[in-house]
């Protein structure tokens, strides 16, 4: 049997807090393959904890135990870092906080792309502008010379995400990456991301609160509440009232 | 109770932030604008409540123009709810100060109980007023932003995202909270949105807008149920079920453009 792309046994995650230590994480297990994978839950439900303890982003302080934390034949516990950016991209909720306010959107593309892939200015220039068309940018040249301020949010998260995919990533890690969007940017850059998974065999994990948004991209996922999973659903009647009460709270457009 | 008509509002880079915009909200109702970044929903809003300048057309609340209206009188009549529930409310006054300030400033008495009562009104504790806002959630902002609103009984509530930066469950709990206000103290309210989905529950009559202009104005349940509406609209529709939409729905647009 091949390894899962993605193994967690046990991750459990200490954060420091104003009043004593928070346990953000309270032993996570789960594994997926190369498939799209939600996490979903409330604010606080410890979500985000697990994309940072996968791209080794932890905040300062912060303590983590884990059996087991693998990425393939990685021992992520160890080389989270080195493999951020590169096998594993990342893409977080605010557009404008991920790219470098002073720096053209080309140039940080085209840093990205050499900093693990070394190749010839021109090369990386090449690659990026078919990346930027690869996220359905409409004028990639225009987007290749302009300051992060000068695009829309939808935009901005298209190029941020051009950038991520650009080395070629067997895994994206996506952190609310619409919420700071409008329906109609949020639907694009989903599609994108949905697109790029199944030409390149990628494997995704998206978190986010809003759980039909979520559902609907991903082929299961997982509710977490307080630091745990409570449920790993994959669509039709929910077994925990928890993931139910998510459901209901969503406002619905059906008839 | 909201008369807008042929209202114009210029940006000197971008051109007609609102071009042309007129209808018309009776009173007690709850309307929604909704529409893409930079459509110009937030702008309307604004020129509604006096906080941004007109380059033409009008705007009249409770048949009296707006311009007309001295700053004391203009908030007797008109209050706003913004987005972002931690950049709306003063880092170092206690929820009662804030509350209160209204109050003082538009010269009424009973204070204390009067703030009393707006906290139990949006849900919470009466001690919520010796606390800060930096001790509380995302939606105890919010209920505290909405009950500052309602402190001075204004004829017409606009609300700006009031939902958009909280997770779902605190959503619905606010969207919940609005319903019932406007069902007890019968305010007229304009909710601006981008969600259709948010908007449907709550509102009785959309008007979707796109670059500037009102492209249609709908019955909620017209947008649930599938009836003939324009492509722009059922684009918007499609995007807040979550679906791709079809290029109707139009192409990336610079600001600017």
């Amino acid at each position: 049997m091949t390894p899962p792309l993605l193994e967690a046994a046990g991750l459990s995650v200490t954060l420091p807090g104003p009043s004593g230590p928070v346990r953000a994480l309270d032993g996570v297990s789960f594994a997926m393959g190369r498939e799209r994978l939600g996490i979903v839950g409330e604010s606080g439900a410890g979500k985000s904890t697990v994309g940072r303890c996968l791209i080794g982003l932890l905040p300062p302080g912060a303590r983590m135990e884990a059996r087991r934390l693998r990425f393939g034949a990685c021992d992520l516990t160890r080389e989270a870092a080195a493999l951020r950016g590169g096998r594993i991209g990342m893409v977080l909720q605010e557009p404008r906080h991920a790219l470098n306010p002073v720096m053209r959107v080309g140039a940080q593309i085209a840093e990205t792309l050499r900093w693990h892939r070394p190749m010839p200015r021109r090369a990386a220039r090449a690659r990026g502008l078919d990346m930027l068309r690869a996220v359905r940018v409409a004028d990639p040249e225009r987007v290749w010379r302009a300051f992060p301020h000068e695009l829309s949010g939808g935009l901005a998260q298209r190029a941020a995400l051009a950038a991520a995919l650009a080395p070629g990533p067997a895994l994206l890690i996506a952190d609310e990456p619409t919420s700071a969007l409008d329906v109609m940017a949020q639907a694009r850059v989903l599609a994108v991301i949905g697109e790029h998974a199944r030409e390149r065999g990628m494997g995704v994990v998206l978190i986010g609160h809003d759980l039909p948004l979520v559902a609907r991209f991903c082929d299961r996922m997982l509710v977490m509440r307080r630091g745990r999973i409570v449920e790993d659903y994959a669509g039709g009647a929910p077994a925990h009232a928890y993931t139910r009460h998510l459901l209901a709270a969503s406002p619905r457009l059906e008839a | 109770m909201i008369e807008v008509s042929g209202l114009r509002v210029m940006f000197d880079a971008v051109g007609a932030a609102v071009d042309g915009v007129s209808f018309s909200v009776p009173r007690g109702a709850a309307w929604a604008l909704a529409g893409e970044s930079g459509c110009g929903k937030t702008t309307l809003l604004r020129a509604v409540a006096g906080l941004q300048p007109v380059s033409g057309g009008g705007v009249s609340l409770a048949g009296a123009p707006l311009a007309s209206l001295g700053r004391r009188e203009r908030a007797r009549r008109v209050q706003m709810v913004f987005q972002d529930p931690y950049g709306s409310l003063h880092p170092r006054r206690t929820v009662g100060q804030a509350l209160g300030e209204p109050l003082a400033v538009h010269g009424f008495g009973g204070r204390e109980a009067r703030v009393a009562e707006a906290l139990e009104r949006v849900g919470l504790e009466p001690g919520f007023r010796f606390r800060y806002p930096h001790g509380m959630s995302g939606g105890q902002r919010q209920r505290i932003a909405i009950a500052r609103a309602l402190m001075l009984a204004p004829d017409i509530l606009l609300l700006d995202e009031p939902t958009a930066a909280l997770d779902v469950s605190t959503q619905a709990g606010i969207l919940d909270l609005l319903t019932r206000l406007r069902r007890e103290t019968g305010t007229t309210m304009l909710l601006v949105s981008h969600n259709l989905a948010v908007v449907a529950g709550f509102c009785e009559t959309v008007m979707v807008m796109r670059a500037g202009r009102l492209v249609e104005t709908a019955a909620a349940e017209r947008l649930r149920g599938g009836a003939r509406l324009a492509p722009y609209t059922r684009a918007l529709v499609a995007a807040s079920r979550g679906d791709a939409p079809d290029e109707a729905g139009g192409a990336e647009t610079w600001p600017g453009r």
